[in-house]
């Protein structure tokens, strides 16, 4: 699976603001890291598909609660849901600690390339499933964004084979290594 | 009988899924299935009746998360899940047996994760001597995805009970483990480890594991079990099924037996009736013994060098003896210095890095356990552990991820008892110096008889002579005028009559004469020659580098003359602009110019003027434009590599004459505990270090106790923070009490990208850094005062 990252999108992850692009020096690092990325990089991504019903503060998937009030009006209407996991692989984490070493702007610069291109995945990704699953697919909402707390990875875990398959595992706090990861909740509109 | 010897003699058949048939009898998504042990045994029961009455004779107990990470009573699962399955084993009147069933602990390993290998060991050791204490006939530790786990797993088992040991990976389709080894890598390490069998399960289908089958058995000495899927996972309606029929499965069981498994069973989605059509398909075939291998192969976690034809680079940097400045990182801590050799070497072609990290003053087994971590963690090329001290060489054997190499061993009776059990049990290709009690023998036939001597002594210890290299020992020719024929001569005859691989150091040669690096390539390319297998050379000299390229060229060992054409004709391609000085070089980044003008300024200035002259005065402007927004984090950060670039040179000047420059004041940073990210603090720590102070870093997931320490050890008044989640803040809040508590006028700044000012004051820090560049305006407000 070939990714692609996006220089605007690597770019705001690098830091800069208000549209500024970066130069042509920067670029040549950025596609260096591009590259580097390329060769240790092992892409994968897992979804399995749920019924589900509405709580009073969440939704309720194969009796698991998940309480977020922004995650019931972000899946509005939807009929299914699906859970879903991607990762670029532990490779992408073991580059970014070398240069960590070796050269810290390349660290920050890796770092924004991979963020770039797990969110590619995710695009692939969603739209492979489109064609698996019929309807109208909700944008990805995350453990970790507004009031869904990140403790639901270790629910979504348990629901998905997040470790199995892909090798992910939770801390403590409950933070995915590799950290180049995603998980995400998609509703389903069957018509 | 003994399972032992049955395994890989004839024909086994394993049972197939537990967890699918779990499900059957009533277990929920989400529910944990090693307590149906205890809470439904009857169910166990009829699932290990009905594979037996398939046939098998192996089962295969439902613990497979069974570890004190997910529950309280270990013990209590593990025996009455060996007993479940011994009681439905003893109703059968042929040879059954009970496998203690090991999967991973669901936590990666350090460094990819934050378990470390320690705690991983002890993990299964309670799960293994549980199992032994049950009953167990073996272990199977199964559906393992990365190296190091495995062989945290093999090492509990191995040392804690004396039950055969079987592992299986779960691949993906193209052969690849989570952690990034191939099937190549997978068998050098694990029969480094001497498991006493190979195999893969779950994953995949039997279709994808027939084709990996067939590359397994060109590197596998040892008897290997398949136990596929049900074909490939298929998601109907939320259900995930497959839909590989029984028939269909035996037919293709039947094909794996035929291609050289010597023991079949099933995973995910296999049932009693795929189970039986299997066996009564296959229980009349005839084993297909593994033939013996005899090729000699290193590996890291995800890589393996095989020595043949084409010499192997052994990189001999990281090796104090006669380096100033490698001893100073040594004796400083200063280990990136370490990993930095580590990379260039790499970088330059070495194959294999020698690590070697003995003085006098430091404690060595520490430090050493300390550099292979640190490489392996940033690097995937094989380690050559060198050390006399062997504690220190159990130590690094035992956390080194895959099969390294060792260095070394030689024909004294005392070394070779106690070098070679380590090597028995860790696994390794170790280095044989042809020396014994007599010194080392003037004659080639002499040291001949040493190497035929090791060769077998290697072998009552069980160490086969595919993991011996012979390094001749290469004496200066200016001491005696035959000393290089003869080591040439060795190498031809340790090759030619013994049948060995060989590895030299080159550079002892020249010793005592001038211009050496042309003495030492000329007698490189005569060891190659003659057959050389592997060279211990400085991989970041253009002379040995191109003697080998050349020689690699005119062997017909580089297709194409890729490498020739690529290393040898190579040229930097940064900008030549000849009106930019150093100050300039800094700004834009340029780091060979930078090397180039620093060299140029020192000739004229001292370390302190350009320090204070030019790099710091650089750095301000960059951090001003940061500041300002003219600047983002990529420019700031190649200025700051590009001043350290700088800083080098002028260090290695100061070192060449003995002197220092004063450091600005220490600085204690760390990542807070529970937070696995460090990419912000590295930045911060190159930063300050940049701008002369002095930063201990501590890394990421540091108690607060471990911080408290650090700052009272090292008598630190400033420390420095980081927290990247909202989960994390709370840990860091607690870091800070707990420095307010423990010790007096120490300040704290903190950062991380969900911080606030308004946060950071809440929760007690002194200072609120917004970026890595106000880290160092800190920084400078603190020390002022």
């Amino acid at each position: 699976m070939l990714l692609k990252y996006e220089l605007q999108e690597t770019a705001r992850y690098m830091g800069y603001k208000h549209g500024a692009e970066p130069s042509e020096e920067i670029c040549e690092l950025v596609d260096e890291a591009y590259i580097e990325l390329c060769k240790v990089i092992q892409p994968k991504y897992i979804y399995k598909e749920y019924d589900f019903t509405r709580t009073e503060d969440g939704i309720m998937v194969d009796g698991i609660e998940f309480k977020s009030k922004k995650l019931l009006t972000h899946i509005r209407k939807s009929t299914s849901i699906i859970l879903f996991g991607a990762t670029l692989g532990q490779g992408a984490d073991a580059l970014i600690r070398k240069y960590s070493v070796t050269d810290i702007a390349m660290t920050a610069v890796a770092q924004a390339v991979a963020g770039s291109m797990v969110e590619n995945l995710c695009d692939i990704a969603c739209d492979e499933m489109k064609k698996e699953i019929k309807g109208e697919h909700r944008p990805r909402f995350s453990p970790g964004y507004g009031d869904f707390h990140i403790s639901a990875q270790e629910d979504f875990f348990r629901l998905l084979p997040m470790n199995k398959q892909l090798g992910i595992s939770l801390s403590d706090g409950f933070m995915m290594t590799p950290t180049k990861t995603v998980t995400a909740f998609i509703g389903v509109i069957k018509e | 009988m003994k399972f032992k010897e049955k395994f890989g003699k004839e024909i086994l058949f394993f049972d197939g899924a537990m967890g699918t048939m779990l499900q059957k009898n009533g277990l929920k998504t989400g529910e944990l299935p090693e307590n149906m042990n205890i809470t439904h045994p009857d169910v166990l029961l009829k699932i290990h009746k009905e594979y037996l009455d398939a046939g098998c004779n192996v089962i295969t107990t439902n613990t497979f998360g069974a570890n004190s990470l997910k529950f309280n009573n270990v013990k209590e699962i593990i025996t009455s899940a060996v007993s479940l399955a011994k009681k439905s084993a003893e109703e059968y009147d042929r040879d059954t047996f009970v496998a203690l069933d090991v999967g991973p602990i669901g936590r990666l390993l350090e460094p990819c994760g934050d378990l470390p290998f320690e705690q991983a060991y002890e993990l299964f050791k309670e799960q293994v001597i549980a199992g032994e204490n049950a009953g167990a006939d073996l272990v199977l530790i199964e559906t393992m995805g990365d190296l190091y786990e495995i062989k945290a797993a093999v090492l509990a088992a191995k040392e804690n009970t004396n039950l055969p040991v079987l592992v299986s990976m779960i691949f993906d389709e193209k052969g690849i483990l989570l952690t990034g080894a191939d099937i190549k890598t997978a068998v050098v390490t694990l029969e480094g480890l001497g498991v006493d069998g190979i195999g893969m399960n779950c994953g995949l289908g039997p279709d994808q594991m027939l084709e990996l089958l067939k590359e397994m058995k060109e590197y596998s000495s040892t008897p290997i079990f398949i136990q596929p899927n049900a074909g490939l996972p298929i998601s109907v309606n939320g259900k995930t099924t497959y839909n590989v029929t029984p028939e269909e499965f035996a037919e293709k069981q039947l094909e794996i037996l035929k291609n050289g498994a010597c023991a079949l069973g099933g995973c995910c989605g296999t049932t009693p009736e795929h189970i039986k059509a299997m066996i009564d398909l296959c229980k009349n075939e005839k084993i297909i013994e593994n033939a013996k291998k005899s090729y000699t192969a290193v590996s890291s976690y995800s890589k393996t060098v095989i020595f043949n034809e084409k010499p192997v680079i052994i990189g001999e940097r990281i090796n104090p003896t006669g380096k100033k400045l490698l001893k100073e990182a040594l004796r400083n801590n200063d280990m990136d210095y370490i990993y930095r050799e580590g990379v260039t070497q790499t970088d330059s072609g070495a194959d294999i890095l020698d690590v070697n990290v003995g003085l006098p003053e430091i404690d060595e087994p520490t430090m050493m356990v300390n550099a292979v971590k640190g490489l392996q963690s940033i690097l995937d090329t094989p380690l050559q552990i060198d050390t006399s001290d062997t504690v220190a060489m159990e130590k690094a054997l035992r956390i080194y991820n895959g099969k390294p190499m060792i260095n070394s061993v030689n024909g004294k009776e005392e070394s070779m008892n106690s070098v070679f059990p380590l090597v028995k049990k860790y696994g390794g290709v170790v280095v044989c110096l042809t020396l014994d009690e007599n010194g080392i023998p003037e004659t080639v036939e002499g040291r001949l008889a040493i190497a035929e001597k090791i060769i077998n002594k290697a072998n009552d210890f069980g160490i086969e002579k595919k993991d011996l290299v012979f390094d001749p020992l290469c004496m200066t020719v200016s001491t005696n005028k035959d000393n290089a024929k003869i080591t040439l001569e060795c190498v031809r005859r340790l090759k030619k009559d013994l049948g060995v691989h060989t590895v030299l150091g080159v550079s002892n040669v020249s010793f005592g004469l001038p211009n050496r690096e042309l003495l030492n390539s000329s007698f490189f390319t005569l060891a190659m020659q003659n057959g050389l297998s592997s060279g211990i050379i400085n991989p970041k000299s253009e002379m040995m580098m191109n003697a080998y390229y050349s020689y690699c060229a005119l062997m017909g060992y580089d297709n194409n003359f890729e490498n020739y054409i690529g290393n040898v004709t190579e040229t930097k391609n940064e900008v030549k602009t000849d009106n930019v000085d150093l100050k300039t070089a800094v700004i834009k980044g340029l780091k060979e110019r930078a090397k180039q003008e620093t060299e140029k300024e020192l000739q004229s200035k001292t370390p302190l003027e350009i320090i204070d002259g030019i790099l710091i005065p650089a750095l301000d402007i960059v951090g001003k434009d940061f500041e300002n927004n003219n600047v983002f984090l990529p420019g700031l950060l190649m200025s700051a590599e590009t001043a350290g670039v700088s800083f080098e040179i002028i260090k290695k000047h100061l070192v060449k004459n003995g002197t220092e420059t004063a450091k600005k004041g220490k600085i204690v940073i760390a990542t807070v505990k529970g937070d696995i990210h460090d990419i912000g603090k590295n930045i911060v720590k190159v930063l300050l270090e940049n701008y002369g102070y002095d930063v201990i870093d501590l890394g990421k997931d540091v108690t607060p106790q471990a911080i408290v320490d650090a700052v009272k050890t090292h008598n630190v008044k400033l420390v420095g923070l980081s927290a990247l989640m909202t989960t994390t803040v709370p840990s860091m809040a607690e870091t800070i009490k707990l420095i307010k508590e423990q010790t007096t006028d120490v300040s704290v700044m903190v950062g991380g990208a969900v911080l606030t000012e308004e946060y950071a004051e809440m929760i007690g820090a002194d200072y609120y850094g917004k970026d890595a560049m106000s880290s160092v305006r800190i920084a400078e407000k603190f020390f002022l005062n």
